[in-house]
């Protein structure tokens, strides 16, 4: 798995530095092409080395916190190359690829532990819904990191046409209308599987040891991003929120995202992986 | 080769002088034939828009009675008396006249640079010189590559992104808040010559529904009338309670008050829920209140701020341009290395029919002692056998005269074309053959 891990992050990494590169100075197309096929391939072979690492231990590779930072990393290349392909936005692939890159570097950085049987044996019968409550989560982050991307396009851009500063970012930045719908569509789908993650979280906890909440501080923090990106939600429904306000949220929102994942690793509680 | 190129532009001569001496296409092909018929040059292309009047030949006499004659030539088809027009040209030749047409093509050289007409206005050009039988193969080349070079310098480089005129502006901004503008409202304030400029850059843009509001109604209907599907008209006390409706307003009036204060604009964003609301106000003093700026999801700009994106859209078409030269540069040395060659391509092709029909009467000589062939091996004769034997042979003698070229001459070194000095027969083999496995034994 670190081989296959290590050249799908090697992919990343070049990609990101063309992409940004294209983005900075218009280089001729084929600069912004060979970031977009370097992210293919690198998406392929994190796919592939993650259904080694599902062979090789015959469970969903999403019990270490090494796993966690991959799948993530993983989740959201998913979804910046769909949101490419559905909006062919250079700009936005420019800044994901950055993200891509740096969540999966991470979890090359964890050290792999050893035996995880005990965890699962623990685990036992629930361990089917806490690995789906996993997947949950990790989709709805990866949605999170595409509203935040979006949400500092948006504010580079609105902070530009306030200010009539045109730099030469401007002319390669999506319209603030575009910014704004991919940032929406990312706001429901994480928002959805948020809640989802959360109530799979409850029951799981409630099926394993018969408590519905732990006081763990990471519990806290989910409660704290779901409240934020209810937020969200609710006044761009009420109120009409939009724009530059719902784009800070959308940054508050992500601050807390990665101060949860960086506590799965550093808090002791229950959530507490190695 | 010998490239002449004799013209004038904005630059050196004024509309006066390019009028006068500006072609109708009409008469282009009878004065590309008259040109030739001069006997000074051998090939002709003439290049006439609004910015430039050129005359792109292949000399056969030397250069200077060849610009003579062109001149000349320029004065008489125009009823000018000679001399009129010299200060007025400039000539180039050989290795600057390449460059210039590829800068000329690529829009290098354009009053507005980046401009994408005329790159149609030299296809334009080649295309009617074509039909009127005064291109030979050296312009061929020069003016096939300079279009490859103008397609490049378009795609690598940025230079025709930016616009620079107010309108079209104006309508980059917005669509870099609304991305599209089909199902947008557009509100003019005033009805006068900006206005409509800016109405005219909305609707090109794909704006459908528009509305005019002005103190005299009468004016403001009779631009609402001028559009496609035909605008609504508002007074201008109705404007705090339509506001909401637009997305869009450009204002240009000689009004002393604001058309637009901060709180019509609140109220109006309130209405329509915080979308985005984009004024340009186009009139000095300014109708729209600054201050509304300050509020999310509203944008202003005002003629200063319209100068400043033309100014930094001018600065990077500045920076596109000089990428777009290096382009240019290089393509200018890499034709020039290549035109001074011979072509190989009518001896090639002449090599070629010499074999086939070499091959063809021997077949026909022989065909009896190949005794009863059914149409299958008799089409793997002719399409296999005989066509592969044409091309190996072919081969090693069209790379011989590919090296011959570059160095200038024609000559082929046969022993070395195929390899008779060394063992191996490799280099036979390098050329596709569809040839059976049997058939290839035997050959070689």
């Amino acid at each position: 798995m670190t081989t296959l891990l290590l050249v799908a992050i090697a992919c990343y990494a070049f990609g990101a530095i063309y992409a940004i590169a294209a983005l900075w100075q218009a280089r001729p197309p084929y600069w912004f092409r060979l970031a977009l096929w370097l992210m293919v391939i690198g998406f392929s072979v994190h796919t592939a080395s993650m259904v080694v690492r599902g062979w090789e231990t015959s469970r969903c590779p999403l019990l270490t916190y090494q796993e966690v930072c991959a799948f993530l990393g993983w989740a959201m290349a998913a979804y910046f190359l769909g949101a490419y392909v559905w909006y062919r936005s250079q700009a936005l692939a420019a800044f994901a690829m950055p993200m891509v890159f740096l969540f999966t570097f991470v979890a090359w950085l964890l050290p792999t532990p050893g035996d995880t049987a005990a965890v699962l044996k623990f685990y036992g019968r629930t361990a089917s819904l806490l690995t789906l409550h996993a997947v949950l989560f990790v989709f709805a982050y990866a949605a999170f990191a595409v509203l935040f991307v979006t949400a500092l396009l948006y504010l580079v851009q609105e902070r530009q046409l306030k200010r009539k500063q045109f730099g030469s970012l401007w002319f390669r930045l999506p319209s603030l209308d575009t910014c704004d719908s991919i940032g929406a569509k990312a706001l429901v789908v994480g928002f959805v599987l948020l809640t989802l993650g959360i109530l799979t979280g409850i029951i799981g906890s409630r099926q394993l040891n018969g408590v519905y909440w732990h006081g763990d501080p990471l519990e806290f923090l989910s409660l704290a991003t779901w409240l934020i990106y209810f937020c969200v939600v609710h006044y761009r429904l009420t109120a009409g929120w939009r724009g530059r306000r719902a784009a800070w949220l959308g940054v508050i929102g992500f601050a807390i995202v990665v101060m949860s994942l960086v506590g799965i690793g550093w808090f002791n509680g229950f959530h507490a992986i190695s | 080769m010998n490239l002449l190129l004799v013209g004038l532009n904005h630059t050196t001569a004024p509309v006066a002088v390019r009028e006068r001496l500006a072609f109708s296409e009409a008469k282009l092909v009878t004065a590309l034939q008259q040109l030739l018929a001069a006997g000074c040059v051998s090939e002709a292309i003439i290049l006439s828009t609004c910015n430039r009047v050129e005359v792109i030949a292949i000399p056969r006499c030397p250069i200077a009675e060849a610009v003579e004659a062109v001149t000349l030539f320029l004065c008489d088809v125009h009823d000018l008396p000679r001399g009129h027009i010299h200060h007025y040209l400039y000539v180039y030749q050989a290795g600057a006249a390449v460059r210039h047409v590829l800068r000329v093509a690529s829009s290098l050289d354009s009053m507005i640079v980046g401009e994408s007409q005329i790159l149609g206005q030299v296809k334009r050009a080649y295309a009617v010189a074509t039909a009127a039988g005064t291109v030979g193969r050296n312009l061929h080349r020069l003016f096939e590559r300079a279009f490859t070079v103008a397609k490049r310098v378009r795609t690598e480089t940025g230079i025709g992104a930016h616009t620079i005129s107010l309108g079209s502006v104006s309508v980059e901004l917005a669509r870099k808040v609304f991305d599209h503008l089909t199902d947008k409202v557009l509100l003019l304030i005033g009805a006068g010559e900006m206005a409509e400029l800016a109405a005219k850059c909305f609707f090109e843009a794909g704006v459908t529904s528009l509305f005019v509001a002005n103190r005299t109604l009468a004016h403001a209907q009779n631009l609402a009338n001028c559009f496609h599907g035909g605008g609504r008209v508002l007074g201008l006390d109705e404007l705090p309670r339509r506001l909401h409706e637009v997305d869009i307003v450009a204002a240009s009036t000689g009004a002393t008050t604001y058309h637009i204060t901060r709180s019509m604009a609140q109220v109006a964003l309130e209405r329509r829920r915080y979308r985005p609301l984009l004024f340009f106000d186009l009139s000095v003093p300014r109708t729209i209140a600054p201050d509304i700026s300050a509020l999310d999801n509203v944008f202003v700009f005002d003629l200063d701020d319209l100068q400043q994106v033309i100014a930094a859209n001018q600065r990077e078409r500045q920076r596109e341009a000089e990428r777009a030269e290096a382009i240019v540069e290089a393509e200018t040395v890499a034709f020039l290395a290549t035109i001074d060659q011979p072509d190989i391509g009518p001896t090639v092709a002449a090599l070629r029919e010499r074999l086939t029909d070499i091959c063809e009467a021997e077949f026909e000589r022989h065909r009896k002692r190949l005794g009863e062939l059914t149409p299958e091996q008799e089409t793997a004769i002719r399409h296999y056998l005989l066509a592969g034997i044409i091309n190996k042979v072919l081969h090693p003698l069209i790379l011989g005269l590919r090296e011959a070229a570059k160095q200038g001459s024609e000559q082929v070194d046969l022993r070395r074309a195929f390899v008779l000095d060394t063992v191996t027969t490799e280099p036979l083999r390098a050329e596709t053959t569809e040839a059976p496995a049997g058939i290839r034994r035997q050959h070689q």
